[in-house]
C-alpha cells in the first residue's frame, strides 16, 4: 500500500515537473500578472478601504476642515459595489455628524441599504441626529426599526428608547424599559445611573406657581423674583419701585399731587411696579424651561456618548 | 531555468510595486498641483494632506505641509496654515527652511491677528536663525513687535534697514492718568484728546449735582439723594470708564498709524 502511493507521488510530481518546465516561461508571466493586479489594487488610491483609514487618520488629528473636504467630495462616478457605497456612506455621514452638520449626517445615515452590516450602527447614529434636532418620534422609530437581537443592542435600545421617554416625560415608559437596565455593561452604566439620577431629579423638581409669583411681587416688589429664584433681580426691583415711590411721596407732602415731581416719579413706580409684576410671573416660567432645557441636554449627552463609543470608525 | 524564473518573477513583483507606489504618490501631486490650478484650495489641501499622510519620508512629508499650508492661506484660512506649519518639525529643516517657515508663520499670525502666538513664537525661535535672519523675516518680525507694542526691540531690527524709521515713535498717553483726571468729570475725556465730549460729560454732572444741591435745599433730601446723588454716581463713575475707553481708542489710533507707516516703509 505504502509503495503504491510512493509511486503514484513519483508520477505525479514527474508530470507537474514536466508540465512547469515546459510551461514555466508562461506560467511566469501569469503569476506576475496576479501579482500586479493584487498590487494595483493594494494601491490603488480610491479603494475604499484606504479612504476609510484616511478618514480615521484625519478625524483622529481633528483635521476637521479636511474632513469635511473629503466629504463633500462626490464618489458617485466611481464604480463601488453596494458594500463599499455603504462604507463610504456611513464615513461621510460620520465625517457630518463630527463637524455638526446634521441634517447631511442623517442623509448620509439614512441612505445605507437595509443589508448593509453597517444598518444598524447607521439607524442608532441617525437616531442621535433626530435627537439633535427635535424629531423625537423619528429617532424612536428607528431604534425601533432595529432588528438586532443581541444583548448588548437590546439593552443599548431600551436605554435610548428609555432616555427618549424621559425627555418626553412619559415616566411609565421610562420605568418599563428601565427594567432592561443591567448596569454591567461597561460602555452604559454610567450612563444608565446618570438617566436613574435625572429621573429623580426631573420627578422631585417642584414647579412653581407664576400666579403667587405675581400676587408676591404685588404685595411687596421683588418677592415674586425671590421666589422664582432670581434673588439678585428681586432686590434690584424693590429699590427701584421703592425709591420711585418714596420720592412720590416726598414730592407729593412737599408740593401736593399735582406736582411734576409727584407726577413723573409715580408714573415711572407705577411701570416698574407692574413690570416687576409681570415680570415675576414669566421669571417663573423661565426658570421651569430653563430646567427642562438642561435636563434634556443631560439626558441627550447620556444617550448620546455610548452609541458614539460603540459605533466609532 | 527555475532559477532564472524566479529571479524574473521576484524582480518584477518588486519594480511593479515600487512603480505602482510612486506613481500613486505621482497622481496626488498632480490632483493636488490641478486643483491649486483651478483655485480648489481646499481639495487642495487635502490632496497634499493625503501626501504627508502617505509619505515615506520626512522630506517629503515637509514638503507636503508646506504646500499644503500654501493653499490653506491662498484659501484665507490664516489660522490653519499657521497650524499646518507648526507640525513641521524644526529638527528636521535648515536654517534657510526654518528662516521661511518662521516667516510664513508670522505671517499668517499677523494676517489673523493673533498676537499670542507671534509672542509666543517670537521668544522660541532658534537663535541661529535670529542672527542670520533674512530680509522677509525681519520685516516679519518688525512688524509682528509693532503689533505687540514693543517698539524697542523692533527699533534694533530695523536699524539693519534704516535709522530714521523709530525717530517719530507713537506717543501713548496713560489710562491711570486719564482715570485719575477724570476726578473733575470731562477732563479725562480732554487729557485723551476728545474736547467735545470733556465738556458735554463735565455738564451732564454739573447738571444732575445742581439738581441734587437745588432738591436739598428745598428740603426734598429723598429725591435730592436718590434723583441727585443716586444718578450723579451712575453719570460720574461713567465718565472715569468712558475716559479709560477713549484713552485706549486714542493709543490704538496712534499705533495703527505709526504701525502701518512703519510697514509701509518696510515693504516699499
Amino acid at each position: 500500500m505504502a509503495n503504491t502511493t510512493k509511486t503514484y507521488s513519483i508520477i505525479l510530481s514527474n508530470i507537474i515537473s514536466n508540465i512547469m518546465k515546459k510551461a514555466g516561461l508562461y506560467f511566469s508571466i501569469l503569476f506576475f500578472l496576479a501579482l500586479w493586479t493584487y498590487n494595483c489594487q493594494a494601491q490603488n488610491p480610491n479603494s475604499v478601504q484606504k479612504e476609510y483609514e484616511f478618514v480615521k487618520y484625519l478625524l483622529g488629528n481633528n483635521l476637521k476642515s479636511d474632513a469635511d473636504t473629503w466629504a463633500q467630495r462626490d464618489f458617485s462616478s466611481k464604480e463601488y459595489s453596494l458594500q463599499e457605497k455603504d462604507s463610504l456612506l456611513f464615513l461621510k455621514g460620520w465625517v457630518f455628524y463630527s463637524n455638526r452638520e446634521l441634517n447631511k449626517a442623517l442623509e448620509h445615515f439614512d441612505s445605507i441599504s437595509l443589508y448593509s452590516n453597517l444598518y444598524n450602527p447607521a439607524k442608532y447614529l441617525s437616531s442621535i441626529q433626530n435627537l439633535y434636532l427635535d424629531n423625537l418620534e423619528q429617532a424612536k422609530r428607528n431604534i425601533n426599526s432595529i432588528e438586532d437581537t443581541s444583548v448588548f443592542c437590546k439593552e443599548l435600545s431600551s436605554f435610548t428608547l428609555s432616555g427618549i421617554a424621559l425627555m418626553e416625560r412619559d415616566y411609565n415608559s421610562f420605568n418599563n424599559l428601565k427594567k432592561d437596565f443591567s448596569y454591567e455593561n461597561i460602555y452604559l452604566t454610567n450612563h444608565e445611573k446618570a438617566l436613574d439620577s435625572i429621573y429623580n431629579r426631573i420627578s422631585n423638581y417642584k414647579k412653581k406657581s407664576p400666579f403667587l409669583a405675581g400676587a408676591l411681587s404685588a404685595v411687596i416688589p421683588g418677592l415674586g423674583k425671590i421666589y422664582a429664584g432670581e434673588i439678585g433681580e428681586g432686590v434690584g426691583a424693590f429699590l427701584t419701585v421703592g425709591s420711585f415711590a418714596a420720592i412720590c411721596a416726598e414730592n407729593w407732602i412737599h408740593h401736593g399731587i399735582t406736582n411734576w415731581k409727584t407726577i413723573g416719579a409715580g408714573l415711572v413706580s407705577t411701570v416698574f411696579y407692574i413690570g416687576n409684576i409681570y415680570g415675576s410671573a414669566v421669571s417663573v416660567k423661565l426658570k421651569y424651561e430653563e430646567f427642562n432645557k438642561k435636563q434634556n441636554v443631560e439626558i441627550l449627552y447620556n444617550i448620546h456618548i455610548p452609541i458614539r463609543n460603540t459605533f466609532r470608525p | 531555468m527555475w532559477r532564472f524564473y524566479t529571479i524574473f518573477i521576484f524582480l518584477s513583483v518588486i519594480l511593479s510595486a515600487h512603480k505602482v507606489s510612486g506613481q500613486t504618490q505621482n497622481g496626488h501631486t498632480l490632483q493636488a498641483q490641478k486643483y491649486m490650478e483651478q483655485q480648489d484650495y481646499k481639495n487642495a489641501a487635502l490632496e497634499y494632506e493625503y501626501l504627508y499622510y502617505s509619505a515615506k519620508d520626512i522630506k517629503t512629508q515637509n514638503l507636503a505641509l508646506l504646500n499644503k499650508a500654501q493653499a490653506e492661506k491662498l484659501n484665507k484660512q490664516y489660522s490653519l496654515s499657521a497650524q499646518t506649519l507648526a507640525r513641521i518639525p524644526s529638527y528636521s529643516l535648515t536654517i534657510e527652511q526654518k528662516d521661511s517657515v518662521y516667516y510664513q508663520m508670522l505671517l499668517c499670525y499677523y494676517l489673523y491677528n493673533d498676537t499670542t502666538k507671534s509672542r509666543e513664537l517670537l521668544n522660541n525661535m532658534d537663535i541661529v536663525v535670529k542672527q542670520n535672519a533674512s530680509k522677509q523675516l525681519k520685516i516679519m518680525e518688525i512688524i509682528s513687535l509693532n503689533e505687540l507694542y514693543e517698539y524697542k526691540q523692533a527699533e534694533k531690527i530695523a536699524q539693519t534697514f534704516s535709522d530714521t524709521l523709530y525717530n517719530d515713535l507713537p506717543k501713548l498717553k496713560s489710562e491711570k492718568t486719564a482715570h485719575n483726571l477724570a476726578f473733575i468729570p470731562g477732563l479725562g475725556h480732554i487729557y485723551a484728546g476728545y474736547t467735545w465730549e470733556g465738556i458735554f460729560a463735565f455738564l451732564t454732572n454739573a447738571g444732575v449735582l445742581g439738581f441734587g444741591v437745588y432738591q436739598a435745599l428745598n428740603g426734598d433730601y429723598i429725591t435730592a439723594y436718590i434723583g441727585g446723588a443716586g444718578i450723579l454716581s451712575a453719570t460720574y463713575l461713567g465718565q472715569q470708564r468712558k475716559a479709560i475707553q477713549l484713552t485706549k481708542k486714542h493709543n490704538y489710533k496712534k499705533t495703527r498709524s505709526f504701525n502701518t507707516k512703519v510697514k509701509e516703509a518696510l515693504l516699499k
